[in-house]
């Protein structure tokens, strides 16, 4: 039975798909984008974050770690990332809130009654959505989920970047009800430079996905000096035009709370801009591409 | 003795009164005011309603009748009074003396044994002490007019030849509204010679209504709404209940622009008066829908005015509209947390379950907070009492000890250092609230003996089915359902403590019975860690955890069934006590009062778990789990508000798909079988707190589109973004 690493349930989501949702947050993701806002989601392994606002420097993680990951050392707790095999032992330890371990194994049985423990509130609309990370790095975990979701009558809804083999989106395609793809840049040299691999292989998927008749919401986030340009929102509105099935685009504005959960993992993010995007300057740029458009543009 | 003093209306007609009952020394009291009281009609009221202390000349008394406290004595202002008129001194120091200790509430609680005093000082629990919120039949008032009660009145005299007094009573209390509505018909004459030529308007049709109204049938909305205000500002400003549903046929019929003014005048009545409770919506005995046009103009005039008065609430059930619960998200999004949600498909079923059959459940109407009462047919709402659950845990765990006075205020049930299994805790726990319940129905019952002794209301019995036709006062009993209504606070604390109790003493044995009893005593002295470790222990209340929940719904049930053995006093046959929960301010004060607790909780934090969901802060997987959680109660024993409460940002309600959401979200919980929810705006204050006291506010979750993370877990700087946001929101 496959078993899939998630690092979070979200019951009450509700920006992501329809209606009232539960997130499968699952772990890993083959892109590095440069303003990621869910750093926990890019390793595919279990790890721990540190709060170190909330450690007293109490000692009681240094003592019960087998690893010899936590030192303090003086007025400072320092963590050796590299030997942490993410047992836990350390988060059950701190009384204190400081220390969290990001991913647990989950079969599909357990994620399913978890899912289903919010049936009372989907309604007609809402349901479950798989996201991350990138669902599809657990491609196989993600097939049995969506088959299982959609035996027991819930709409099933997936985020994607679309980096992923074809095979896995044919699996998928039965099961899901929309597919929340993501488009991150529309220039192939920005694309490389700053998600870390070409356009060709999600552009491919997302064509392939829009000839099989699926829905698609196209997820674009803008992201001041990365793609806040006005050929990036040309682009987008002429992929939508070209493609059938793409049902609403919708802006996500850049937020800088990722920066918060990579500092407590340790990870060096290389956009480092704490100055949100103004939703007021996004619904300018809705406007303007409501004009080069007829799907849908909405600002999140 | 002669008055020539006409500040105490109320005593002197009292005092003068030629009768010995005390139901017609009240009604002479009531003439009395209602000749006497200084009048004004406010320009913006445009209607004729009691003054408003405060607001203008209704001065200070001495003395005084309210529904819910009785004869209210002030011997202060009296003797001040008396400093001030030496010429009248002695009328004065005379009431003073023939009133002296005779205060309904003073009555009640000299009443108390000494055991009871202690029990109510330490905030343990408290019985009986306030006569209550009803909802009388104000449509019955309006549509039929006093000559219509005092005959009927007179037919049902005929049948009890031997109360003939109290019924005189009744029909002199009717005759002080005529004496009222005339004495403002003047008013309104008056003010029509002298004002401006625009004012006019607004005096003459004062003045036309009180021609007929309060003695005759109301004829059209305006004529219903200022009969209606008499009655109502003269009772003392309760609950309205059901508004829609008595004036929504007048409302039908007058002028779009006029009845929209003369709505707006009445809710600002309201809001200066403090209104209590007021209903909309609902459902029939055939869950056909009683939803009309005034229940949409009123959440309108709420959304508009953002008053936070009247106590707006809206009845849900199977065939509700979700225009309505669209309408309602409008005035919710206000951020005055109006309406309170009620869902009828939980709500009447358990009025059922009480004895009341589905025709009069279904007429169900909120007063005060959350009271549930029958309108015009019920007096239940008096909130006999309330018992802290937290600090019966704290009997429990030291033998009746009070930890806070340190006085032995409770029975023995053992030295809980001794208790070997988790069972044994939670028996003793079980005998601690089965004394407590016992007790506060004690109190509630001389109460409310004390209350038909010494406050009967002749006024509110006309307008209770079953009390002209019995004979009886409200307060003795007269009405149809005489039920009771004890309520509780601190649940989730209670539950959350006893949670911790069994994992860390008797599951994982990490802690004995004996330290944790010392660190309790010592309010965690010297062992912060220890009350981390409690506080943070994941399993709380609120969080869709099934083995705490289950928890939750063995406590809930075994408190609320307890109260099902007793009757009330005012019916010692079918008057059961049932349970409820409120928010009320007093949630802070039974803080204070108790102990340190096993969930971490330092000694009189002041904040306890005022909903039925979790404890402050503690609801960590977001609104669905909080209310799956909730579920676990059974919602059926509550006949008074079960109030959950949910706090949601702004944004949400500002686009379409939000309010869809929270619909869903609604209806999701009403089909669970969830009785109440009171949804508020998150603002930005909190989130400030947030920053400063993380631990109480945990539950705070930021969501953005794939994204969610607790808030207390962000960076100052990211922290300030959020509140920004939120303030640019509200």
């Amino acid at each position: 039975m496959p078993q899939g690493i998630l690092f979070n349930i979200q019951r009450f989501s509700v920006h992501d798909g329809p209606g009232i949702r539960t997130n499968l947050f699952f772990k890993g993701c083959p892109l590095r984008c440069a303003w990621c806002h869910n750093p926990e989601g890019l390793s595919p392994k279990p790890e721990i974050a540190f709060l170190a606002s909330r450690c007293t420097l109490c000692g009681a993680c240094e003592q019960v770690c087998p690893q010899h990951v936590h030192t303090l050392a003086g007025n400072r707790h320092l963590l050796d990332r590299a030997s942490c095999v993410a047992c836990g032992k350390c988060t059950d330890s701190c009384g204190y809130g400081a220390l969290e371990l990001l991913g647990k194994p989950y079969s599909a049985e357990e994620a399913v009654a978890l899912c289903k423990r919010d049936l009372l509130f989907y309604g007609q609309s809402g349901g479950v959505t798989l996201t991350g990370g990138e669902p599809m790095l657990q491609s196989a975990f993600a097939a049995t989920l969506a088959k299982r979701l959609h035996d027991e009558g819930i709409s099933v809804c997936m985020e994607t970047s679309g980096y992923a083999p074809r095979a896995a989106y044919e699996t998928l395609l039965p099961y899901i009800d929309l597919f929340l793809f993501d488009i991150k840049e529309t220039c192939e040299a920005s694309h490389r430079q700053y998600v870390g691999v070409g356009m060709e292989q999600i552009q491919d998927n997302l064509q392939f996905l829009d000839e099989s008749g699926a829905e698609i919401i196209l997820r674009c986030p803008i992201v001041p000096g990365i793609n806040l340009r006005e050929d990036h929102f040309r682009a987008l509105c002429n992929l939508a035009n070209r493609l059938r099935n793409v049902r609403e685009i919708h802006l996500e504005a850049y937020h800088p709370l990722g920066l918060s959960k990579s500092k407590r993992l340790d990870k060096d993010m290389p956009y480092r801009n704490e100055v949100p995007l103004e939703r007021e300057k996004l619904i300018d740029w809705q406007q303007k591409m409501e004009l080069w458009t007829q799907v849908p543009v909405r600002v999140q | 003795m002669r008055f020539t003093i006409k500040d105490e209306p109320f005593a002197v007609g009292y005092m003068t009164s030629q009768s010995d009952l005390t139901a017609m020394k009240i009604a002479d009291g009531f003439l009395m005011e209602a000749e006497e009281l200084p009048l004004s009609i406010h320009e913006e009221w445009k209607l004729a309603g009691k003054n408003i202390p405060g607001k203008d000349a209704l001065g200070l008394q001495g003395v005084y009748f309210q529904y819910g406290t009785g004869i209210v004595v002030q011997p202060e202002i009296l003797r001040k009074k008396a400093e001030e008129h030496p010429e009248c001194a002695s009328e004065y120091l005379a009431i003073l003396r023939y009133f002296d200790g005779k205060g309904t509430q003073e009555r009640v609680l000299a009443a108390d044994t000494l055991e009871e005093n202690l029990q109510r000082n330490g905030q343990a629990w408290y019985g009986g002490h306030w006569g209550g919120h009803c909802n009388i039949d104000f449509g019955l008032f309006v549509s039929e007019g006093t000559d219509a009660l005092r005959a009927k009145a007179d037919r049902c005299a005929f049948d009890h030849p031997d109360k003939k007094e109290w019924y005189e009573a009744v029909k002199k209390s009717l005759d002080a509204m005529d004496v009222f509505g005339a004495r403002y018909r003047e008013l309104a004459m008056t003010e029509l010679s002298v004002c401006a030529p625009e004012k006019k308007r607004i005096y003459q049709r004062i003045a036309d209504a009180l021609c007929v109204v309060p003695k005759k049938p109301a004829y059209d909305f305006f004529s219903a709404v200022q009969s209606f205000l008499l009655i109502y500002s003269f009772d003392g400003v309760d609950s309205p209940g059901s508004f829609d549903q008595y004036m929504g046929k007048y409302y039908d019929e007058a002028d779009p622009l006029e009845r929209t003014e003369i709505l707006e005048a009445l809710w600002l009545y309201f809001h200066d008066a403090r209104a209590w409770n007021l209903c909309i919506g609902g459902s029939d005995e055939h869950w056909m829908d009683k939803t009309n046009a005034l229940s949409y103009a009123i959440l309108d005039i709420a959304a508009k005015t953002y008053y936070n008065t009247p106590n707006l609430t809206l009845r849900w059930h199977r065939n509700t509209s979700d225009d309505f619960l669209r309408a309602a998200a409008k005035s919710i999004a206000t951020g005055t947390g109006l309406p309170s949600l009620y869902n009828d498909e939980a709500v009447c079923p358990a009025l059922e379950k009480q004895g009341i059959p589905p025709e009069d459940s279904h007429l169900y109407a909120m007063n005060g907070c959350n009271q549930i009462d029958i309108q015009g047919k019920s007096h239940m709402g008096l909130e006999d009492g309330e018992v802290c659950l937290l600090k019966c845990l704290e009997y429990a765990l030291f033998n009746g000890m009070d930890l806070v006075t340190g006085l032995q205020t409770s029975i023995h049930t053992g030295n809980a250092a001794t208790f070997a299994t988790f069972d044994e805790v939670f028996s003793a726990f079980e005998k601690q609230v089965r004394y407590a319940v016992s007790q506060v129905v004690r109190m509630a019952n001389t109460s409310q003996r004390i209350f038909a002794e010494s406050a009967p209301n002749p006024l509110r019995s006309a307008l209770l089915a079953g009390c002209l036709e019995s004979g009886r006062d409200y307060t003795a009993g007269g009405a149809l359902y005489n039920h009771g209504q004890i309520l509780t606070e601190g649940l989730a604390d209670t539950i959350d403590s006893l949670m911790c109790i069994k994992h860390f003493v008797f599951d994982t044995k990490e802690l004995s019975l004996p330290k944790l009893l010392n660190m309790l005593k010592n309010d965690f002295a010297e062992e912060e860690g220890w009350r981390l470790r409690l506080e943070r222990y994941p399993v709380k209340f609120g969080n869709d955890i099934e083995e705490v929940d289950a928890l939750a719904g063995k406590v809930q049930r075994f408190f609320f069934t307890e109260m099902t053995r007793y009757r009330t006093w005012r019916d010692p046959e079918n008057g059961i006590y049932g349970g409820g929960l409120s928010t009320f301010q007093r949630t802070a004060r039974y803080g204070r009062m108790a102990g340190a607790s096993a969930n971490g909780r330092h000694a009189s934090d002041v904040l306890l778990a005022d909903s039925i969901g979790a404890t402050p802060g503690k609801d960590r997987n977001g609104p669905t789990a909080a209310l799956c959680s909730a579920l676990q109660y059974d919602h059926s024993l509550a006949t008074s508000g079960f109030v959950m409460q949910l706090k949601f940002e702004k944004r949400m309600f500002n686009t379409p798909e939000g309010i869809e959401n929270f619909i869903q979200l609604v209806k999701g919980y009403f089909r669970g079988g969830g009785q109440m929810l009171s949804v508020n705006v998150l603002d930005a204050e909190e989130l400030k707190d947030a920053k400063l006291h993380p631990e109480k506010h945990e539950n705070l979750i930021v969501r953005v589109g794939g994204y969610s993370d607790y808030f207390t877990h962000l960076e100052p700087g990211l922290q300030d973004n959020i509140i920004a946001r939120t303030i640019q929101d509200v």
